[in-house]
């Protein structure tokens, strides 16, 4: 049963990765390109998480009778990860705005139309 | 313990957050501030390299043991890369101080995280982070394309952006299935393991390693955010860019896979860079010929001598490493000098019809864009000649000597298109007023110039030195 469960977390990864990087490839809408990129990230903090855990580990908090602890690096690493894309897409967020200021559109299509 | 590693990355980060704090009291302190950082910066870089004995050196941050903590590594080629840092950023600090505008607090806060950044990635020795210091790095310097422009800046940052985050999370992914198959992030340890890991996994994490460095470091065909990033950012900073930050991509693309590969999947490696790195050199030099811009056949010629750096790698000799060293050195003296001098000689607007005579304007500035253009070619003596000359000496010793016709077809294509740079800012027919240069950054210039005369003349010492580092790498 969570043999199961935990390896279809490992297909979510991939599909999710996978719908991201189509989004990001294919899309013009900028505003889309952010959230595709916000996928694929989610879809590797996924990763981290199952990787730090197999099935019936508990918490990795030591206290007596418990032997098998999930691995508490890969959360730190997640934490981590969290907060780097958390400002890089407000960071992304905010060139958008500006892109949008001077451009009046958030169409890369339209915007190389401008341009022209 | 000497704290030195560690104080390398803290420096900058003091002065990113008492610049804004000095600016509130008055502006007029700036150009202290500025300068006493730089001094500091390379007085501590200089005691790191040249301190102690040039043998490998660990720092344990916070004295936790390599196995739980994060440790921080110099060995010989973080000290070359270091080096280059440090001087880089040096002459685009000191120059920025004439360039920029003294109201801005914000550009020196931007840089100076971007400094701290770029000295822990060539200085840490763990894995994960290596990804965070990447993307501190990432995070300053995309404001940075954009900073006291707007529009096509925005916009060509926002590419930028784009890219690199895709790029970051390849690396990212590499780094979670490396982690994932042998549960350290040392980054010894890993070089010692990875034989263990199942081949296809392998093939995996190599190839999103290439990719996202590829990404990085602007091989064709992953190039397209380059030339727009580097030709719309202001001068100091465009310099910044192609001189220092893309070699930090090329720093992590020799600590991992060469580290790690062995027999078949090295050659497999070799097979592929050399080939990219070949399209690169002829592709870089075809795109800056259909430019019409000068800065931006100075970006697109950036991605032609990455090329060259790459070719070096692909070679995969003792010889050729050198050269990919030597190169990336050279590189940095040359394209931030030629960045420097023209944004002396032209303000604003690169493109080919406003330069029209600019450089009888400013005659020395055009003397020292002459000897950096001269060095992007390759011709003597200058360092550019002679980084380029032992990179194809390292071709036909590895017995392809067709690489060695690619680097010498580059150093034509290029030769057309700097004598055409050459024809239109020295036209005799317009008139121009010259243009005053304040000493600062006549003396930044001058710096560069000399560098690029020096890579020349002490061609052998310094090939010599990197040797030794080399001979530690492989």
């Amino acid at each position: 049963m969570w043999g199961e469960i935990v390896d279809f977390a490992y297909w979510v990864v991939v599909g999710l990765f996978l719908i991201g990087f189509f989004g990001v490839l294919t899309d013009t809408n900028l505003i889309k390109i952010a959230i595709g990129l916000n996928i694929m990230e989610a879809s590797l903090l996924l990763l981290l998480v199952r990787l730090a855990f197999s099935p019936g580990d508990s918490p990795p908090i030591v206290s007596e009778g418990i032997l098998n602890y999930a691995d508490p690096v890969p959360q730190a690493l997640t934490l981590t990860a969290i907060v780097i894309g958390a400002s890089t897409t407000a960071l992304l967020l905010s060139f958008i705005i500006k892109t949008y200021k001077y451009y009046g559109s958030v169409d890369l299509k339209e915007i190389r139309r401008m341009e022209r | 313990m000497s704290h030195l590693p560690v104080m390398i990355i803290i420096w900058p980060l003091i002065f990113a957050f008492l610049t804004p704090l000095v600016d509130m009291v008055s502006l007029r302190y700036r150009k202290h501030v500025v300068i006493t950082f730089v001094v500091g910066q390379l007085v501590l870089v200089g005691l790191l390299i040249f301190g102690d004995s040039g043998g490998t050196t660990y720092y344990p941050l916070g004295g936790w043991a390599p196995e739980i903590g994060i440790v921080m590594v110099v060995d010989g080629l973080s000290r070359i890369f270091i080096m280059l840092i440090a001087v880089g950023t040096s002459l685009a600090m000191l120059y920025s101080l004439a360039d920029i505008p003294d109201k801005e607090s914000k550009y020196y806060v931007l840089f100076g995280i971007l400094i701290a950044g770029m000295f822990g990635l060539v200085l840490t020795g763990d894995l994960f982070n290596l990804y965070v210091f990447i993307e501190l790095t990432s995070l300053a310097s995309f404001p940075l394309v954009a900073i006291q422009r707007e529009g096509p800046a925005v916009r060509a940052g926002l590419r930028y952006m784009i890219f690199t985050v895709l790029s970051s999370l390849m690396v990212l992914l590499s780094i979670i299935l490396v982690y994932g198959a042998l549960g350290t992030l040392n980054m010894e340890e890993i070089g010692r393991q990875l034989v263990s890991i199942p081949h296809e996994l392998r093939v995996l994490i190599l190839a999103l390693w290439i990719v996202g460095l590829g990404l990085k470091v602007a091989v064709i065909p992953l190039h397209s955010w380059l030339p727009p990033a580097h030709a719309e950012a202001k001068s100091p900073v465009s310099a910044l860019l192609s001189g220092v930050l893309i070699k930090t991509g090329l720093y992590m693309i020799i600590r991992l896979p060469l580290l790690m590969s062995q027999g078949k999947d090295e050659m497999m490696i070799q097979f592929i860079l050399i080939n990219i790195a070949a399209v690169t050199i002829i592709g870089g030099h075809l795109l800056a010929l259909g430019q019409r811009d000068v800065k931006r056949v100075l970006a697109c010629s950036s991605i032609a001598h990455m090329g060259y750096i790459v070719l070096g790698l692909g070679i995969g000799s003792l010889l050729g490493l050198v050269g990919t060293l030597f190169h990336a050195l050279n590189h940095m003296a040359m394209k931030s000098g030629a960045f420097f001098s023209l944004g002396q000689m032209v303000k604003d607007h690169y493109d080919f019809d406003s330069v029209q005579g600019k450089g009888r304007g400013a005659p020395w500035m055009a003397a020292v864009f002459l000897i950096c253009c001269i060095s992007l070619i390759g011709l003597p003596p200058l360092g550019g000649f002679a980084s380029k000359w032992i990179l194809g000496m390292a071709a036909v010793e590895a017995g392809q000597p067709i690489y060695a016709g690619v680097i010498a077809l580059g150093t034509f294509l290029s030769g057309l298109y700097y004598a055409n740079i050459f024809r239109i800012l020295l036209n005799p027919d317009v008139s121009v007023e010259s243009v005053k240069t304040r000493w600062l950054s006549a003396g930044v210039v001058g710096v560069t110039g000399f560098l690029c005369v020096v890579g020349f003349f002490a061609a052998t010492w310094i090939t010599d030195l990197i040797k030794i580092v080399a001979i530690g790498i492989l």
